[in-house]
């Protein structure tokens, strides 16, 4: 896992931004191994303290769950995983909708946005 | 409930003409890796050499894993001067073999690890050494030992800007025993921001800001080189 940090925000928020939008996609599936935090320490170049947080919080999530000396998993459960999904799809729709009206957009705006943006991708 | 690595109850540090410490208070729990960050002269040498036992407090409370330093926490405290103490004449491997006689704590396994990281070659004269390898030097000498708090009085001067940071994250990373409790003490904050776990800002010989870097950054919006810039200026 390779990104650029945020210096200014919690970067085990971060870790754990990223991993969730990884298992919601489908990059790591339900029941696989994440790679461990040595690992994932490494790829971001924090101190695996801060990797360590962002596992111990995704856990609370329940999207993943840690087996002693053998690693942290993604559930088997995969209404989990949906549920987590639409939930932060509703958070970078929410983030869309602040930032559109800050340009004066209406809802019906927004729409015909949309489906003009949906013909010109047909094309 | 765990016992700190460290507890500084309103430690104060005088000397003749000045004041090193001017009442700190902090309490640090095992395993954490501490960024102590002030300008030179802020009183960052000072609280360190007071934390390994080798100067006491004027007055105030000092605790190193529940005991007051001295012989039973310098079993268990590696302090990395700034200064360079060795002998031109000797040997990278004679000065390990030379430490271990007194540190017997010192693994020569994990030195060999380093001198491989370090790029220093065992039969090489100290005194031959550029600064940047002496600098290194240091590194694999203190991490060599099995120290439970590790003190690094800032161990980037000297060493190349570009492995800087490679450096910086193996000592918080692979080189790094299980557990270890580190305090680094650095000017200089870009390269070592995001291996902090918790931060202290020394003024004056005052902890004018202190706290878990992540909460920090919460609740302010600015990372730790920012704040240094804006609390230390």
């Amino acid at each position: 896992m390779q990104f650029e940090i945020d210096e200014r925000q919690p970067i085990y928020r971060q870790i754990m931004d990223a991993l969730i939008r990884q298992i919601a996609r489908g990059h790591w599936p339900p029941g696989g191994k994440l790679p461990s935090i040595r690992e994932v320490a490494e790829g971001v170049r924090v101190n695996p303290n801060t990797v360590a947080r962002a596992f111990q919080e995704l856990e609370r999530t329940g999207l993943v769950e840690t087996r002693r000396g053998e690693g942290t998993f993604v559930t088997i459960d995969t209404k989990v995983i949906k549920d987590c999904r639409e939930e932060t799809a509703r958070e970078v729709w929410a983030e869309f909708l602040v930032k559109i009206r800050e340009l004066g957009f209406t809802n019906e705006d927004v729409q015909r946005l949309a489906a003009e943006l949906k013909e010109e991708g047909k094309r | 409930m765990t016992i700190p690595a460290v507890i500084l109850d309103n430690v104060v540090k005088r000397f003749p003409l000045t004041k090193a410490l001017d009442g700190v208070n902090l309490a640090i729990d095992p395993g954490k890796v501490v960024g102590l960050l002030g300008h030179n002269g802020s009183g960052k040498t000072t609280m360190l050499k007071i934390i390994a036992g080798l100067r006491r407090p004027t007055s105030g409370r000092v605790e190193v894993f529940g005991m007051t330093p001295g012989v039973e926490t310098k079993k268990r405290v590696a302090f990395l001067s700034e200064v360079n103490t060795y002998y031109d004449w000797m040997t990278v491997d004679g000065l390990l073999n030379f430490v271990k006689s007194f540190h017997p704590d010192l693994c020569l396994e994990k030195a060999a690890e380093l001198k491989e990281f370090m790029k220093l070659k065992g039969a090489a004269k100290i005194g031959a050494l550029s600064k940047g390898q002496q600098a290194r030097l240091k590194l694999v000498v203190g991490l060599s030992r099995q120290a439970d708090l590790m003190l690094l009085d800032e161990p980037l001067a000297g060493i190349d800007p570009p492995s800087r940071a490679k450096i910086l994250h193996a000592l918080v990373g692979e080189l790094r025993q299980e557990g270890q409790t580190v305090i680094i003490s650095t000017h200089e904050v870009k390269e070592a921001e995001p291996i902090f776990d918790h931060v202290v800002f020394l003024r004056e010989g005052r902890n004018v800001l202190e706290g878990d870097a992540e909460t920090l950054r919460a609740e302010t919006g600015h990372s730790m080189e920012e704040l240094f810039g804006e609390v230390l200026e």
